[in-house]
């Protein structure tokens, strides 16, 4: 017979807020156990001097992230017509294009734009082109998220669309887009999530990203332990966020 | 109204429509029929000017049937509903009314839910698609045609995707209709409806139109083709 | 609307090319690898500071030029000097035969001792202390030594027949022997004391130096011109007055703080 505190006590643990709490309270105490594993003066005065450029390093990172969300849009969109268009030529160049960024790490590509193909065009603007590559990186998965949201509008639509003699702007506007960017926003802010992962590999350039700024501020005195848990969490307070706001417009705007 | 049919031939990889040559006036409510793959729905989506005709002409009352102005006086009720599946029902209506026909605001909202009221769905009209039934959809669709004030509306097979319940739902509705005084042609499975609803019938086999009449012909088939077909049918 | 953005598309490439054409001549594009203080690095607010950066805007002032630091990564700068991204590399680079095949270097300005940073329990173990020797260290059998890819942190080793692991960069050559997956590394004296400070516990200092590494400044083959007044430049450091002197001014004491032992004088003679 179930007494009156194990029901409690059950309903209490089964309640999904206190779940959460102790799921956090979890990590934390790992991370807890790391730290003190690890040295035995935790702390961030070493980086206090190097505020301003990590503060730097963290809008340029979202700066950067920005820019290269942005540019893989366009250029996604660019490739989905190429691959719905009737030339031939231009769904083939899509599809080697495709295998070929997919094969390739991220940071090569980064390497390779900035390093050798940038010289080769006399172009030696090494952030430039590393924003180029993480476009470029980008450019498929973008156009697949075009190409699933918009073979989601039916031939039926198009025929009522046609029936009641609506202009293209107008089906553009009402109809279409406002379908298609319902369908495009998950998917889009996971790559835009992918792109601000990605941006930190952008320290090979020298760029001062947040990654680079927390590695220069740890050259003098190596305190590594402090430097990239701080770097972990500041990344964190960037993409914690926007995967709660993806999850929310999800619910949202479901159709 | 009148229709008239002439040398219509209609191709998509095989021809589906052979030369057909046809005249009918005088009736307000045609109905055609016949098994899948008779050409029945090709005809009603070049009647209703929605597709151009490989070659040949259609006519009706009088208009070239891709005359512009005739298509502004087309209603048409999909199989699908062909909702806009991220508007609601009135929405579906009143977009309509205002960005194609140039109706402002607040008469399209009059307009929209006048009809949707007369389709039985005065609860619905907040509801998007797929939050309402097959039959709710079907008549939104329904309502839809209809507020656009077309003289003649076309239905192809418009209760084929519900079930029995609905189909009568929606049938019903329709049969409403008729006191509006508008004019019909559709295709249907359903041939109590036929009876109840058509004043003329056509009856297609094989891309021709093999019998046609009132639809006392359902009755008593001259044809075989159509013997065969009621026979079946019962 | 597709020809729109496909236009728009084109556009922005032509402007992403053009936007970065040809840098003007007059400037003087100094490289060097801003992670390595007190000789290159940044302070807060991202400005290059350090004493390379110091002997860097000398050299304008030297030959009239404006100068512009370059900020490359250091495995970066040779292939930098060569492709003409900058005209010469201050960056406390080592002069050696390998190098000396792709880039043309100065005369010496510096002296680096490279020695180094011991894992402490490796050291109990083999009773090492700061003031071991080098033949201490080298008479150890199957010690595991760390370097930096590409710099005589690994090549020296090498030269001696070990073998050496390679570190993509100095934080994770440091945390090796901090941590113990590696016994040895060998560096120059600033890194190697810092290296230090950040693991007292877990690291020793061993100063006597394999080898002075002579420092010069690169710049691409074949420009001599570049080459003669760089050289030129660096004669005058002895001067009184000169570069070493100002050096010492503004470093000594930074010097003296991150070594604990030594100022500048450790770097200027071999």
């Amino acid at each position: 017979m179930k007494t009156w505190v194990d029901t409690d006590l059950t309903s209490i643990l089964m309640n999904k807020t206190v779940s959460y709490i102790l799921a956090i309270f979890t990590i934390v105490a790992f991370v807890t156990i790391v730290i003190l594993r690890s040295t035995s003066g935790f702390s961030l005065s070493s980086f206090t001097p190097y505020k301003s450029l990590i503060i730097s390093g963290f809008f340029n990172t979202i700066y950067v992230s920005i820019v290269s969300l942005f540019g893989s849009l366009i250029l996604g969109f660019v490739f989905y017509e190429f691959s719905i268009s009737k030339s031939k030529y231009l769904i083939a160049f899509t599809d080697v294009f495709t295998e070929i960024i997919y094969g390739t790490p991220l940071l090569v590509l980064i390497v390779i734009s900035a390093f050798v193909i940038g010289p080769a065009f006399n172009t030696y603007n090494r952030n430039l082109m590393g924003i180029a590559a993480l476009i470029i990186y980008m450019t498929p998965y973008m156009k697949n998220v075009y190409k699933s949201a918009f073979s989601s509008i039916t031939e039926e639509q198009y025929m009522a669309m046609d029936l009641f003699g609506f202009t293209p702007f107008q089906r553009y506007r009402y109809i279409i887009i406002p379908q298609v960017i319902r369908i495009l926003m998950p998917p889009l802010m996971n790559n835009f999530s992918l792109i601000i992962k990605g941006s930190a590999l952008l320290n090979v350039l020298s760029y001062n990203e947040l990654y680079y700024a927390i590695r220069v501020a740890q050259s003098k005195t190596f305190d590594f332990v402090e430097g990239y848990l701080l770097m972990w969490v500041i990344y964190l307070v960037i993409t914690i966020p926007l995967s709660q706001l993806t999850k929310y417009i999800e619910r949202r705007w479901a159709l | 109204m009148k229709l008239e049919l002439k040398n219509l031939s209609h191709s998509y990889d095989v021809e589906v429509l052979h030369d057909l040559n046809f005249k009918l006036d005088n009736y307000k409510s045609v109905a055609i029929i016949g098994v899948s793959g008779s050409g029945k729905s090709t005809l009603i989506r070049l009647l209703s000017g929605l597709e151009k005709p490989t070659t040949g002409e259609l006519f009706v009352d009088g208009y070239a049937v891709q005359d512009e102005e005739y298509r502004r006086q087309v209603g048409f009720v999909f199989q699908n509903h062909n909702l806009f599946p991220h508007l609601t029902l009135k929405r579906n209506i009143t977009l309509v009314l205002e960005k194609t026909r140039g109706i402002d605001k607040i008469k399209a909202e009059e307009i929209a839910l006048k009809y949707l009221s007369l389709l039985h769905l005065e609860d619905q009209v907040d509801k998007i698609p797929k939050n309402v039934s097959g039959g709710q959809a079907q008549r939104a669709s329904i309502a839809r045609a209809l507020s656009i004030d077309p003289d003649v509306i076309f239905l192809d097979e418009p209760t084929s995707s519900l079930d029995p319940i609905l189909t009568h739902e929606v049938l019903t509705a329709i049969e409403e209709l008729l006191e509006l005084g508008k004019q019909f042609i559709f295709v249907t499975h359903v041939m109590s409806f036929v009876k109840d609803f058509a004043d003329y019938v056509l009856y297609m086999d094989s891309g021709n139109i093999t019998e046609h009449g009132t639809p006392d012909i359902l009755d008593n088939p001259k044809t075989k083709e159509l013997q065969g077909f009621m026979s079946r049918v019962r | 609307m597709k020809k729109i953005l496909l236009s728009l598309t084109v556009v922005l490439f032509i402007i992403i090319l053009s936007a970065c054409g040809k840098k003007e001549d007059d400037v003087l594009r100094i490289g060097m690898d801003l992670q390595y203080p007190p000789f290159e690095t940044v302070n807060g607010s991202n400005v290059p500071e350090g004493i390379s950066v110091d002997i860097a805007y000398a050299f304008g002032e030297f030959v009239g030029r404006e100068v512009e630091i370059v900020n490359t990564n250091f495995l970066a700068i040779i292939p930098a000097i060569q492709s003409g991204e900058i005209d010469i590399a201050i960056a406390s680079m080592s002069i050696t035969a390998e190098r000396e095949k792709s880039v043309d270097f100065t005369n010496p300005y510096f002296y680096f001792k490279i020695i180094s940073l011991v894992n402490d329990d490796f050291a109990t173990t083999n009773s090492l202390t700061e003031d071991s020797t080098i033949e201490d260290l080298l008479a150890i059998v199957g010690a595991r030594y760390v370097g930096i890819a590409a710099q005589v942190s690994v090549s020296i080793p090498e030269s001696y027949g070990k073998i050496v692991s390679e570190a993509t960069d100095l934080g994770t050559a440091i945390e090796g022997v901090a941590q113990g997956t590696s016994d040895i590394l060998l560096m120059s004296a600033n890194p190697v004391v810092n290296g230090y400070k950040a693991n007292p516990d877990d690291t020793i200092v061993v100063w006597d130096a394999f080898v002075a590494s002579p420092i010069g400044m690169a710049v691409k083959e074949g420009n001599s011109e570049l080459l003669q007044q760089a050289n030129d430049f660096i004669a005058t450091f002895k001067d009184d007055d000169g570069l070493y002197d100002q050096l010492k001014i503004d470093w000594e004491e930074v010097l003296l703080e991150n070594l604990g032992r030594y100022g500048l004088d450790f770097y200027i003679n071999e």
